[in-house]
């Protein structure tokens, strides 16, 4: 092994141990600041989740556990959240479950990716496998020039 | 060459490591923008391990660490 990197896809946020926190906005609002940066996934996490999601060109709400989820997206491109209903804790717990799901998903589209690409690229799959935890490894093998 | 590897792992959490195996000296490096292709992610962290040095004896720069930035095109919502 002559380098080891670390990558985070752009789809989250380059934040290390990333944890759901949250503050209150209003009575009746909270905001928990997310690594969310794709929409699509986002809506498609909270469905799977089992929300009601809908969305516009700014936006994306859900109706979840009795709570009512409206994210919006800063300059950055970070999504937060915006919880009604629910106590900062309660909210907390909700988006990191939102969280883990859309984790989940970039896995799957950065493993799509990279299979779809990799050819492109002069290297090929060589063996990939699923661990315990879930991850996917992948060996490449360059090929010869 | 024979033996020229990048072992790519993607994490449930949706972070990715990278290393590679059998590619000597500075070469190791060319690995970087193939990867930001590749994965289109944002490299936060690298480490040159003994492989770098194997070749590269001149070089002084063994072990250092450094930031490679791979910033991928995923995060373009209409993208995918």
């Amino acid at each position: 092994m002559s380098v080891e990197i670390i990558l985070i896809p752009m789809a989250m946020a380059a934040v290390a141990a990333w944890q759901a926190r949250g503050e209150a906005a209003s009575a009746q609002t909270c905001l928990v600041g997310t690594r969310m940066r794709h929409r699509a996934l986002l809506a498609e996490a909270l469905e799977l989740l089992g929300a009601e999601v809908s969305t516009d060109a700014t936006s994306v709400r859900a109706e979840l556990a009795d709570m009512t989820l409206q994210f919006t997206w800063s300059e950055d491109g970070i999504a937060t959240a915006h919880v009604e209903g629910g106590e900062i804790a309660a909210a907390e717990q909700l988006i990191a479950a939102v969280d883990q799901e859309y984790a989940a998903l970039v896995q799957a589209a950065v493993y799509q990716r990279l299979t779809e690409r990799v050819e492109h690229l002069g290297l090929h799959v060589e063996s990939e496998s699923v661990q315990e935890d879930n991850s996917i490894t992948l060996v490449l093998a360059l090929e010869q020039t | 060459m024979t033996g020229r590897k990048i072992v790519v792992t993607l994490a449930r959490d949706g972070s990715v490591s990278a290393k590679t195996e059998g590619i000597y000296g500075s070469k190791c490096l060319d690995v970087i923008p193939l990867l930001e292709e590749l994965l289109d992610g944002e490299a936060i962290d690298s480490a040159l391990t003994r492989d770098y040095a194997r070749e590269s004896a001149e070089a002084r720069d063994s072990s250092s660490v450094e930031s490679a930035a791979v910033t991928p095109q995923f995060q373009k919502d209409e993208q995918t």
